[in-house]
């Protein structure tokens, strides 16, 4: 008798159709919603104004960087990723040179950052005491060999318009000079 | 087989029908690279063993050899689905080890950060360990809801999955403007999506034949092999490290531990669905408290730890997450040992899976939760 129960209960509980009912009405209300995918390569989202991409150098009004060559980023680097060479200018090569930061005294002919090591922490950025570098709102930078995921200084420059601290400082008419300058030549022969 | 070599045990059996069977490395249930090598009798599973170790990367080893504040980014690769809580913990224990003072301000984001971690991790779990049982629908409705937290992150510390968004004394930046009008927002959608998951699965018949009694593991069991987070409280041990250890400000919040009884596959799933409610809660409740303030402390340019060791451990959404600091006076640590919550549940696994049939091998898989990252480190 008790097996009879179990088994009418079981059937009534089977028959019940209460939970596949609540089921499928979930899935029918969103037939009648919006689809929430972006449909990537045809149209792209906007990202937060702190989004971090590529690392990037700020262009100063005279299209130089901002650099004063005091290699904390280097040293804080987790992953060794950037190689910062410094050439120091004399009182007479000073003379006449426009410089944005007052502490910059120093060329930098070389700066560059490997992307295969980079991870995007953001250290340096935050340990730069003239606010050089900044992390830009670029995320896919596509190349066909590896020797170019080692940017070199001037696309450093090239990424830094595209960070939102270089496009508030545009629209306050605080940059003047939309052309990067290449630095000096390492020798001069 | 050599003595030594994972699954030794595991030889075949004089017995006819014995049959091994290798689950993974490769395998799109086991969520990463684990390897699990079953001997099946038909279709029960009669005993089991967890090959490890194919996402190793020696993490502990590159600690010793990196000063404090520069670790900080590798603790996003441990379990990197819920990245800010290795981010939390490390800091926290450097801020112990070094004797750092963080503001109010900082802990209250903290705690919010940490709280909408433990909503994606939960999120991802569900709608994967849904998935793989055979609720596909399910999957896309949480990788929407884990979307929106992801893109609050993105909102506060620029990156979505490896964020690095805590920093040794405070944070990196303060919240953005309309930040918390975005969280609020999400914070009032967030009910309605949850209780379309219970719809779509608490009572459904075939997700409860396929989890109830499944995989069980006993509270005594759970004690032995030090099985912490949800799946010691689906057992009905209510061991939260938020309310045994109170860090940062959760002494101060009023929020419940959930607990179930049977330690059952179907218990884990409720465990973990109360949660995210009681992390809606909490993230309320830090939202109107929010003080302002500063949003870093004082942190000396070289930070130099005294003689000593410490242990600090958080409530990370897998368990209890640790961070083992020894420091000899240096810049670096000595030694760091990691208490990943996901190695030691997993190691429980042939508890819950002996007597199983093989299709529950993934149920159980599912929902102890691992991430493969913390597991092998």
């Amino acid at each position: 008798m008790s097996k009879l129960k179990e088994f009418l209960s079981k059937a009534v509980a089977m028959a019940d159709p209460s939970d596949l009912v609540a089921g499928a009405s979930v899935t029918i209300k969103y037939f009648f919603s919006h689809p929430v995918t972006v449909m990537y390569p045809f149209e792209k989202r906007e990202f937060s104004s702190c989004a971090k991409g590529v690392l990037a150098l700020i262009p100063d009004k005279y299209g130089d960087d901002l650099c004063i060559g005091c290699m904390q980023c280097v040293k804080i680097c987790p992953v060794d990723c950037l190689t910062v060479e410094m050439r120091k200018l004399s009182k007479e090569e000073l003379l006449g040179r426009k410089f944005e930061e007052k502490k910059k005294k120093a060329l930098i002919p070389t700066f560059e950052v490997d992307l295969q090591r980079c991870m995007l922490c953001s250290l340096c950025v935050e340990i730069c005491p003239t606010d050089a570098l900044e992390m830009s709102q670029t995320v896919t930078l596509i190349m066909t060999n590896r020797e170019d995921q080692v940017l070199d200084r001037m696309r450093m420059l090239e990424l830094g318009k595209d960070t939102q601290r270089y496009r508030n400082r545009l629209a306050a008419g605080e940059i003047e000079c939309e052309a990067i300058q290449c630095p000096e030549p390492k020798h001069k022969d | 087989m050599e003595t030594g070599t994972v699954g030794a045990f595991l030889e075949p059996g004089e017995k006819e029908g014995d049959f091994i069977l290798n689950m993974g490395p490769q395998h799109p249930a086991t969520h990463g690279v684990l390897r699990v090598i079953l001997r099946t009798e038909g279709e029960n599973v009669v005993d089991c063993d967890s090959d490890i170790g194919y996402l190793h990367r020696g993490q502990e080893k590159t600690a010793e050899n990196l000063p404090y504040v520069e670790f900080t980014p590798y603790t996003d690769r441990l379990d990197y689905i819920a990245a800010p809580a290795m981010n939390l913990t490390w800091v926290e224990a450097c801020e112990r080890l070094l004797q750092l003072e963080v503001p109010e301000r900082a802990k209250y984001i903290r705690v919010i950060i940490a709280e909408l971690t433990r909503l994606a991790s939960h999120l991802l779990w569900l709608g994967t360990h849904a998935m793989d049982i055979g609720a596909l629908t399910l999957f896309l409705y949480c990788f929407r809801e884990r979307e929106m937290v992801l893109d609050l992150f993105e909102g506060f510390g620029g990156a979505r999955l490896t964020t690095h968004i805590f920093r040794v004394g405070g944070l990196p930046n303060d919240l953005p403007k309309g930040w918390l009008e975005d969280l609020e927002a999400f914070l009032d959608l967030f009910p309605s999506r949850l209780s379309d998951y219970h719809k779509l699965l608490t009572k459904n018949r075939i997700w409860l034949r396929r989890t109830k009694g499944i995989g069980v593991v006993t509270a005594d069991e759970c004690v032995d092999w030090g099985l912490s987070g949800p799946l010691i409280r689906g057992s009905g041990i209510a061991l939260d490290l938020r309310r045994k250890q109170p860090y940062e400000i959760y002494d101060r919040l009023d929020f419940d531990i959930p607990t179930q009884e049977e330690g059952d596959v179907y218990a884990r799933y409720l465990v973990r669905m109360e949660e995210m409610n009681q992390s809606l809660r909490i993230l309320r409740q830090c939202v109107d408290q929010l003080p302002s303030g500063p949003f870093i402390g004082k942190v000396p340019k070289r930070l130099k730890a005294p003689k000593g060791e410490l242990y600090h451990a958080t409530e990370s959404p897998r368990g209890e997450f640790g961070f083992y600091i020894y420091s000899d006076g240096g810049t670096q640590p000595a030694r760091v040992k990691i208490r990943a919550p996901s190695f030691i549940n997993l190691q429980a696994l042939p508890v819950l899976i002996r007597g199983a049939l093989l299709a529950d091998v993934v149920a159980v898989i599912g929902s102890i939760d691992i991430v493969l990252g913390e597991v092998d480190r």
